[in-house]
């Protein structure tokens, strides 16, 4: 299936910062062009919506951002978020891969951010992957059964890790999403490595 | 399943929505193929909602530099200086601002995929989605027309969303409904052939009563107030009609066109009115192309002549009267029928959402309840659960207003309490609506061309300060409105608040810096009663210490119960200007860096971003869309031909120069009908036996492709062949080309 709309999130296990902190940090972020081969273009402040979008990093690929609510599984939690909305290519596992490197990619930098300096902390063993390519798929277990194959192989590949479990949130409304666990998840330092490297392969 | 949104909803969608779609996506492919003018597919898409956003000329300054942004176009642009790529917005029109559940599912569905997961009420009813890619757009609008929503005429030069009360039909001192008539009006309008030359976009509002008047009719270049006349003892709905408002820059109260026009005459009227402005309206000049300066310059007594005599003359339209067949038998469907408050225990929080959130309906146990939207911002999740709260509480009986908000009517009196309980698990109870904390702010630098000052930014750090004081401020204050514009261009509506602000920027030491423009005293009564004073800018990052300022000092200094608008009148422009005079000190660079910052930002401010804004649309004339329907139409024509279909390609080649013909007769007579014996005749005699069609070379030969094709008729008894129809196909575009050139020559001749 052609899936383009694929989002990652990555939730933070500390985030002891306020989100207005973040305008400057993805300014300056722009200004370095610290995202390798991202096309930036703003900074859209969110802050005042409750449980929404936080801080969003706008790109011509897809939105990054430090998401308060607005990608949710059951419930709002605060993590950084990749929503890719241009067109991406090669097959499902490797658009997950993108979407995933980018989630990480940002979420290094914020945990490197010398403006939030150990106030923000992002775990690898638990994240987010939500389709929203409706035409596709709706949220069911039929998409789910037809998806899970590809976000096991995606994770295990960029992980490593030998054991994971996926389990979709029910929410008929919304794109397909899935929460997956993922046992013996590297540190994201480590994940980062991963997946340069096999980027670079 | 479907593999494109175009087969899955097929059956969905209404066959006119459909078609439009497929029509724009043959633009969008002419544009990409650089057969289409970048002019006039930029008014094309207006035309369908889609417009453009900061940063997309390519450029944006970072805080250090101006730099380039790369976007992958190859130099195909969607617009004058728009590059293709260049996220982009989409402004999609909520008539009268009613809306449905399932709208609103769809709604965030499409912000989930296409957008930023937000839904924008503007200040004109309308929901926004920003970052939108024009390469999505004929599918978002494909999604939106299944659920019998258009985008077409949201921006451009056209009538844009009818606006109304958002409480009409429930108010306590309505006159009437005023519902059905601004639907009716607004699908009537719709793509009307006398709504499409206009110099500038024409705006028109609904209220049901004069005194509240939440239509803001005295601002509008069209606007109602319900009235009732006894006529022969018989009660005849009408309104009390105006015409001529608008703010911008500077704003002009509408002028009083009838006491009292029966509504049967409101179609008729309008477009009379509508006929008179394409006509003689200003179209070189954009900045006083609004109708409002062609009722200053007229008056309004030759102004109303004029409609009167276009009145006389307009062909009649059985429209007029079937649109409003239905308006007596138009009521909404409560989901429960009404019960009075028991005595559920009250959570706390309810007492003070209830006071402000919660107004009364006029018919008995029911309540109307307002959702007060942080700057008119709305999650998809919220908009989800939102959906499915009001399916259970109110039906289908949703609203957006002006102020940004959304409104739930006919919510049982006695569901208020679970109603607050679930609108706060999804953080939609906040209370304050209509209140000083509930500020209305255009979009300003955060998404538009045009912004000067972050409106968004300022408005946000105003609602959060306000907020957190509420409780201590004195009564007087709390029912000030506050609205903020990025320019002076007031999309925030800033002249008809108490406390009004629109961006501009000042030279400081060689810095530019951030300033607003307060202006004090407008009145949101009456329909936009009157409008503020300029007092003088202040620095962006002093505004809230101003509003402190400006509410303590009416506080302290009022006479009575005297209103924020008399007292800015009685101690008068050069006071309230010495009382903000210290506001207006600027440290300098040195002394405080983030003065030179502008709110919810973090680059040092520059104005360098500001870019050729596209609310005035690009002034297309007529003849130049007609002959762009008619390239269009021969595209088509080659399509079938391509397909094999050689019957459908002949007669879409024949009907692509009646469109040219008939769009050359209309320049001369405008109501010229569509049948093509009439049109042909017309452009034989105005066109062909005057010679106005003759080049210098070929003489009049093309016009004789039309003639030969027309007196052929259905009576060959050849079937098309792929020859034949490659040859109309030809000799279509050679008459379109000659149709330009007739236009071309035309215009260059001496005005008689």
């Amino acid at each position: 299936m052609d899936f383009q709309h694929i989002t990652i999130k990555l939730f933070a296990e500390r985030a002891d910062f306020e989100l207005h902190e973040l305008v400057p940090v993805f300014h300056r972020y722009i200004q370095r062009n610290a995202l390798p081969g991202v096309m930036m273009i703003d900074v859209a402040d969110y802050a005042h919506v409750p449980e929404g979008p936080g801080v969003m990093l706008i790109a011509h690929e897809g939105h990054f951002s430090f998401d308060v609510g607005a990608i949710r599984g059951d419930s709002a939690e605060p993590g950084v978020v990749y929503a890719n909305k241009r067109k991406a290519t090669g097959e499902t596992v490797d658009r997950i891969t993108r979407s995933l490197s980018f989630a990480v990619q940002l979420a290094s930098l914020l945990e490197n951010e010398p403006e939030l300096a150990d106030r923000v902390k992002f775990s690898t063993s638990r994240m987010l992957i939500r389709f929203d390519d409706f035409l596709l798929a709706g949220n069911d277990k039929e998409s789910f059964e037809a998806v899970e194959a590809d976000v096991v192989r995606a994770l295990y590949a960029t992980t490593g890790s030998k054991s994971l479990s996926l389990s979709p949130i029910n929410n008929p409304k919304t794109g397909l999403t899935v929460e997956a666990t993922i046992d013996g998840a590297p540190p994201l330092a480590d994940l980062v490595a991963r997946i340069t490297d096999a980027a670079v392969a | 399943m479907s593999d494109s949104w175009k087969q899955r909803l097929i059956d969905e969608m209404p066959a006119d929505l459909a078609r439009e779609v497929d029509v724009f996506e043959q633009q969008m492919q002419l544009r990409r193929d650089s057969k289409l003018d970048e002019k006039i597919f930029a008014e094309t898409r207006l035309r369908r909602g889609i417009y453009g956003q900061r940063y997309d000329n390519g450029q944006r300054h970072d805080g250090v530099a101006e730099r380039v942004l790369p976007f992958p176009s190859d130099g195909l642009t969607k617009g004058p200086e728009t590059v293709w790529d260049a996220p982009g917005m989409m402004r999609i029109k909520i008539p009268f601002g009613g809306l449905t559940p399932d709208q609103l599912d769809l709604l965030a569905e499409v912000a989930d995929e296409y957008s930023d997961s937000i839904l924008h009420i503007t200040t004109r009813q309308d929901v926004q989605l920003h970052y939108v890619h024009i390469e999505d757009t004929p599918d978002l609008m494909r999604r939106l027309a299944s659920v019998g929503i258009t985008t077409r005429e949201a921006c451009g030069n056209s009538v844009r969303n009818v606006t109304c009360c958002p409480i009409a039909g429930v108010c306590r001192e309505e006159t009437f409904d005023v519902t059905p008539y601004s639907k009716a009006l607004a699908y009537f309008l719709l793509g009307h052939p006398d709504c499409q030359d206009f110099g500038r976009k024409v705006k028109v509002a609904f209220s049901g009563c004069a005194g509240n008047g939440c239509g803001l009719t005295t601002m509008h270049d069209l606007g109602y107030i319900a009235r009732v006349k006894e006529v022969d003892g018989e009660k005849i709905n009408g309104f009390e009609t105006y015409v001529g408002g608008g703010l911008g820059p500077v704003p002009h109260m509408a002028k009083l066109l009838y006491e009292f026009m029966p509504a049967d005459e409101m179609m008729p009227v309008a477009l009379a009115v509508c006929r008179v402005f394409a006509r003689l309206g200003e179209k070189q000049n954009r900045n006083r192309a609004r109708l409002k300066f062609l009722v200053a310059k007229l008056g309004i007594d030759e102004f109303k002549k004029l409609v009167e005599e276009e009145r006389k003359i307009l062909p009649h339209d059985d429209a007029w009267i079937s649109w409003l067949t239905d308006v007596d038998q138009y009521k909404e469907t409560p989901a429960k029928d009404g019960v009075p408050l028991n005595g559920t225990a009250k959570p706390d929080g309810y007492d003070a959402w209830a006071a402000t959130n919660a107004y009364q309906q006029s018919q008995e146990n029911y309540v109307t309840v307002t959702l007060a939207l942080p700057l008119g911002d709305i999650t998809t999740h919220q908009a989800r659960e939102l959906a499915d709260i009001t399916r259970r509480y109110c039906g289908d009986n949703l609203r957006t207003t002006v102020e940004q908000n959304l409104v739930m009517r006919w919510v049982s009196e006695a569901d208020l309490v679970d109603l607050y309980k679930e609108l706060e698990a999804i953080g939609l109870a906040e209370p304050g609506a209509g209140t000083i904390v509930d500020i209305t702010s255009c979009p300003g630098t955060d998404t538009c061309k045009l912004g000067i000052a972050s409106s968004r930014g300022l408005a946000a750090e105003l609602r959060t300060r306000l907020a957190a004081k509420n409780a201590s401020l004195d009564d007087a204050v709390k029912n000030l409105h506050i609205k903020v514009s990025g320019c002076f261009n007031s999309c925030g509506q800033h002249h008809v608040a108490d406390l009004g602000f629109y961006g501009n920027s000042r030279n400081i030491g060689g810095f530019t810096v951030p300033h607003f423009q307060v202006v004090l005293g407008g009145k949101w009564e009456d329909n936009g009663g009157s409008y503020g004073l300029a007092i003088g800018a202040v620095p962006s990052k002093r505004i809230p210490d101003t509003v402190e300022l400006i509410t303590d000092w009416y506080v302290a200094e009022r006479q009575g119960a005297e209103s924020f608008q008399d007292f800015i009148k009685r101690v008068g422009k050069k006071t309230a200007r010495a009382k903000l005079e210290p506001m207006m000190a600027v440290p300098s660079h040195d002394e405080d860096r983030s003065f030179y910052v502008d709110w919810s930002d973090a680059r040092e401010f520059t104005i360098g971003d500001m870019g050729i804004g596209e609310c005035a649309g690009e002034v297309v004339s007529q003849i130049d869309f007609d002959l762009s329907n008619a390239e269009r139409e021969v595209f088509e024509a080659q399509l079938a031909l391509d397909d094999t279909h050689y019957d459908q390609a002949e007669s879409k080649a024949y009907n692509a120069m009646l469109i040219a013909a008939r769009g050359l007769v209309k320049k001369q007579w405008q109501d010229v009908p569509e049948d093509a014996d009439t049109v042909v005749k017309e452009f034989r005699a105005r066109y062909y036996d005057t010679e106005l069609f003759f080049d210098k070379y070929a003489k009049g030969k093309f016009a004789h492709y039309l003639f030969a094709r027309h007196d052929q008729g259905d009576a060959n008894g050849t079937a098309p062949s792929v020859d034949s129809a490659r040859v109309l196909i030809e000799e279509a575009q050679l008459f379109i080309e000659a149709a330009h050139a007739c236009d071309t020559r035309m215009a260059a001749l001496p005005v008689s």
